[in-house]
């Protein structure tokens, strides 16, 4: 019995560091290859860097706008959340509270969408955003990011509020509590698991989200990170150190803000998708 | 909770106030200013405020962005009536952001781009402005560029750009290497072959090269084979013969030589061209715009030299001719605020100034003809040296001549050629039947 | 119904409403019409009705980028999720540097796809690359591949970045459902003298299939709408070995104009996608009962 649990425990640990040591060692890799120039990559690809020069970090810093694309990415993302969860709770708790005709068509038409590759759409996306003169302006992003993760959020929403005890609504419809009320006094509230799961979802997709960016975004100073650095990759495809340094400079906020915050995306990302 | 709540409530506000800025962060599109001076412009006082959109490629890494970026914002700083909106999209990322803008039907004033080929869409649509006579009423223009420069910016008759862009194929060699391993410089294919192989023993790659290197050899083969009568094929008007698949053949020899890097499909031209800076490789065969990236250290060791000859008895032949060009859009011409400053702007970019900037600078010929005696970039002086020596014929990129489709489609055809999924005779077949197919409307 | 409750339905639904029907649903509809056209976008539209499809259904490059979407699919099924799973388990059984662990785990979930692109773009660079300079180290020179390019295997280079990308979010969901499995169930399966691995096949996965089947329906979507990873890596190429249906659609409307045609590819993607998903939701309600 102890014999056994030893090999496992081996095994565990041994696995664990294994994958972790993969991506451990890829970021290292980048990291070190950010102090180095061509010569010395090609020469000693696994060779700590020679000096600790940060030229790269400052031409990548200068030539690329990566402090504006930083702030047009939270822009996006944040206020495409705010966008989705803002309607999709409202439609969600008419659906999911209230009886009427219709009902089930409302929900089936947005869940529908589910299905629906979002990357199908980018043709009459673009043709429609242009002729809304929204084309190279971050509302279109906004609103891709925003109105596409539609589908899921009512998908889930919806289900999360079908399951709090109607008790609680009677008890504040006696008390002579408006429906409006209610919702942001009770239904709100009490969904906020659900709605923590889809903010951290929804945020993560609008600010990974490359190919509409791509598409709809033609100014440099409207440039969300993913396009900056794909563009700052074209710019400089062989000066492979400089690349290094701009996926650093990408990198290391977002892991800042993982690691402080990480508790609460976990708890988040955990709280609504098992129970919805 | 009731701080909750409060920070809560924060995040809201501060979401709105975002989304606020987003909507009234200016309407359209392109509001990037790079140079704008203050009213105050005595010079210019009598010219009316007016806003351009340039386009362009030549950003980055690549050395002409040396030599153009700088000459555009002093154009800028000189023409204080004149707000320019300065797009990029490096390298070949400037063909994709011209066709999204042209789609969505807002061009830029002025751009850079290839050949008619490539625009061939655009002007038989009316997007693209015809020049043919301003050109002829310009004094400016009369003799200043080289001959046949605008051949490629011409569709059935009509001039439809400024040429900026001079495109030749040099062959580089490293001959600090060649004298380390023993090799003789090659002036014939076979000594070519010869020096493959060796280079190839010693563990090195022979050319550092991408998929344009293959294909850039394929076209000085064709033209020694050829010669004069290569062009009248190439517009369909007379079928290949045997030797297509000939010259198909000896590249592929080179492949199976191993002359170039595993993988070279997948390589940048400048990827390429770092194995040569790195002294990976010892020759190095590629458009001439990558002249500027040679490393510097490199310079009194590198020679340039005619791609070696079938026959001794035979001519040598360089690929050079105009290929890249400065266009005015059809919307900026009608525009008669615009159309006087964008045709002043068009003239300056492919005119005197910048070209010799661009070769001085960057090491990128232009079509500008000129006295070349001044500090000339060292590496675009041997390459000049040779194009303009007597020793070599000259001709044009094949894909000039082509149609889009088969272009595109002759390209597909080397790479296809050099991994090995089609054999010289299929590619001399499908090549010929992609001429036919597909003839190039702007001779019709 | 009373008149307050009426109103309210209605100016609920209508924000969330408009906003879908004029930007989800609408393009839906805008692109199928489209794809009875055969248009540049630049040049007026010439109506073809069903000649698009009619090139599709003949068009091997694009039974290749359906076979490649598939091949993503499988990677996502066959390799992501196991691994995810077998690394949830492997955290639930209480480890030391469990945060630090989750960490690594979850952050190329949060680092921009693009950013991942090209540092698994560094792990395939033919001469420098990772892969490649590990295999010379240790003596095994001679497998070393052009990976973005080899038929052989590309398709498995451009799908690890994805798998990478997505596995901490699916092992974060599938730890969190073992979380939630009650521990006496566990200790009568240790009673049993089961041993870990049986313990994990017998008695863990069944317990938490609903949330193994979010993930299933996870994957299936990622599947069909990612192509930024291959954008990146070789943009379809080298002669289409690495298209997929995204891409392919991407290359033929924005890099050639072909608005119609394309419009025609994504209304098979919709197509395809819809009868996937369907199939794969009636799969797991069959098994489920």
């Amino acid at each position: 019995m102890k014999n056994r649990s030893l090999v496992f425990g081996t095994a565990k640990y041994g696995f664990l560091w294994l994958y972790a040591g993969l991506s451990l060692f890829l970021f290292a890799w980048i990291f070190a290859g950010s102090f180095k120039n061509n010569r010395e990559i090609f020469r000693s690809p696994f060779a700590l860097p020679e000096r600790l020069s940060f030229e790269n970090y400052i031409r990548a810093w200068e030539s690329a706008n990566m402090h504006a694309y930083f702030w047009n990415s939270i822009l996006v993302s944040t206020a495409s959340v705010i966008l989705t969860l803002a309607i999709a709770s409202m439609v969600s708790y008419v659906i999911a509270r209230f009886t009427f005709r219709g009902n089930f068509w409302l929900w089936g038409m947005f869940v529908i969408g589910l299905a629906i590759p979002m990357q199908s759409l980018l043709l009459p996306t673009f043709l429609k955003m242009n002729s809304l003169g929204l084309r190279d302006h971050l509302l279109s992003l906004i609103i891709v990011s925003g109105v596409f993760a539609l589908p899921k959020s009512v998908f889930v929403l919806a289900g999360f509020m079908r399951t709090i005890p109607a008790v609680l609504e009677e008890a504040a419809i006696v008390d002579g509590c408006s429906y409006w009320r209610m919702f942001y006094k009770i239904i709100l509230p009490l969904s906020m698991p659900g709605i923590a799961t889809l903010a951290i979802l929804d945020f993560i997709g609008a600010w990974n989200e490359y190919v509409y960016a791509s598409v709809l975004i033609s100014s440099d100073h409207l440039r969300t990170l993913p396009i900056g650095l794909a563009n700052f990759r074209g710019e400089f495809s062989s000066e492979y150190g400089l690349i290094c340094a701009g996926i650093t400079i990408t990198m290391i906020p977002v892991v800042l803000v993982y690691v402080f915050f990480q508790e609460q995306i976990v708890k988040g990302l955990v709280s609504g998708s098992v129970k919805g | 909770m009731n701080r909750d709540t409060g920070i809560k409530s924060i995040v809201l506000v501060l979401g709105m106030a975002l989304i606020l800025m987003a909507c009234s962060e200016g309407g359209g599109s392109s509001d990037r200013v790079v140079e704008r001076q203050g009213e105050s412009a005595p010079a210019d006082t009598e010219k009316a405020a007016v806003e351009l959109t340039l386009a362009h490629g030549w950003t980055g890494e690549a050395a002409m962005a040396k030599a153009f970026e700088p000459a555009v914002e002093r154009y800028a700083q000189e023409h204080d009536y004149i707000t320019l909106n300065v797009e990029t999209a490096p390298g070949n990322g400037i063909r994709d952001k011209i066709v999204t803008e042209m789609a969505a039907n807002d061009p830029p004033d002025v751009f850079l781009h290839w050949g008619v080929r490539e625009t061939e869409r655009y002007i038989t649509n009316g997007k693209i402005a015809d020049l043919t006579d301003l050109i002829a009423d310009d004094p400016e223009l009369n003799g200043l560029y080289s001959a046949n420069a605008y051949g490629s910016a011409t569709y059935r008759g009509r001039i439809y750009a400024l040429p900026i862009q001079e495109n030749m194929m040099t062959f580089l060699v490293n001959t600090k290497m060649f004298e380390e391993y023993g090799v003789d410089i090659p002036e014939t294919f076979d000594e070519l072959k010869e020096a493959v192989r060796t280079f190839e023993e010693n563990g090195l790659i022979p050319f550092a090269a991408n998929g344009g290197t293959p294909r850039a050899m394929l076209l000085s083969l064709v033209d020694q084979l050829y010669g004069d009568d290569l062009r009248e094929r190439l517009i369909g008007n007379q079928p290949f013969d045997d030797r297509l698949a000939q010259a198909a053949g000896y590249v592929k020899e080179l492949v199976e030589l191993g002359a170039f890097p595993e993988g070279m499909e997948t390589l940048s031209t400048l990827q390429a061209l770092e194995l040569f800076n790195a002294g990976m490789s010892p020759m190095y065969f590629q458009h001439s715009w990558t002249l500027g990236s040679v490393a510097e250290d490199l310079f009194e060791h590198v020679e340039v030299i005619p791609f070696p000859k079938l026959s001794e008895a035979g001519d040598a032949y360089m690929t050079s001719a105009a290929g890249y060009f400065v266009y005015l859009s059809q919307h900026a011409y009608e525009d008669e605020s615009k159309r006087e400053a964008a045709w002043e702007l068009v003239k300056y970019l492919a005119g005197p100034e910048v070209g010799k900037d661009l070769e001085v600078i960057s090491g990128n010929p232009s079509p500008i003809v000129w006295d070349r005696n001044a500090d000339m970039h060292p590496m675009l002086a041997k390459a000049l040296k040779l194009r303009d020596s007597g020793t070599v014929k000259t001709f044009a990129d094949h894909n000039e001549l082509l149609s889009a489709e088969a272009s595109k489609r002759y390209n597909d055809l080397v790479t296809k050629l050099y991994l090995n999924e089609i054999n010289p005779e299929e590619y001399a077949k499908l090549f010929e039947e992609a001429i036919l197919d597909y003839p190039n409307p702007a001779f019709e | 119904m009373k008149k307050e409750q009426r109103l309210l339905i209605v100016t609920f639904s209508l924000p969330a409403l408009l906003l879908y029907i004029y930007f989800f649903l609408s393009p839906v509809g805008e692109v199928m019409y489209y794809s009875f056209f055969e248009w540049d976008a630049v040049s007026s539209k010439t109506f073809v009705f069903l000649e698009n499809f009619k090139v599709l259904i003949s068009d091997p490059v694009f039974y290749r980028s359906l076979l490649n979407t598939l091949h993503l699919l499988a990677f996502l099924i066959l390799l992501m999720i196991p691994l995810a799973l077998l690394l949830a388990y492997l955290l639930y059984t209480e480890v030391r540097a469990f945060k630090f662990l989750r960490t690594v785990f979850f952050i190329p979930v949060i680092i921009s796809s693009v950013a991942t692109a090209l540092m698994f773009q560094f792990i395939y660079e033919n001469y420098f690359g990772i892969l490649n300079t590990f295999l010379r180290s240790i003596g095994l020179g001679d497998y070393t591949r052009v990976w973005l390019s080899d038929p052989a295997t590309v398709m498995s280079a451009v799908s690890l970045p994805l798998v990478w990308s997505h596995l901490g979010l699916i092992m974060i969901i599938l730890l969190a459902g073992l979380q939630g499995v009650s521990t006496e169930v566990l200790e009568a399966a240790e009673m049993d003298g089961a041993n870990e691995f049986q313990r994990l096949i017998r008695v863990i996965i069944p317990m938490i299939s609903g949330v193994i089947s979010l993930c299933l329906v996870l994957a299936v979507t990622t599947a069909f709408k990612q192509f930024d990873f291959i954008l990146i890596l070789t943009q379809g190429g080298p002669l289409h070995r690495s298209e997929v249906t995204g891409s392919y659609m991407y290359n033929q409307g924005f890099g050639m104009m072909n608005y119609g045609y394309g419009s025609a590819i994504a209304v098979s993607i919709m197509v395809i996608a819809v009868v996937v998903s369907v199939a794969v939701q009636k799969a797991l309600n069959k098994a489920e009962r």
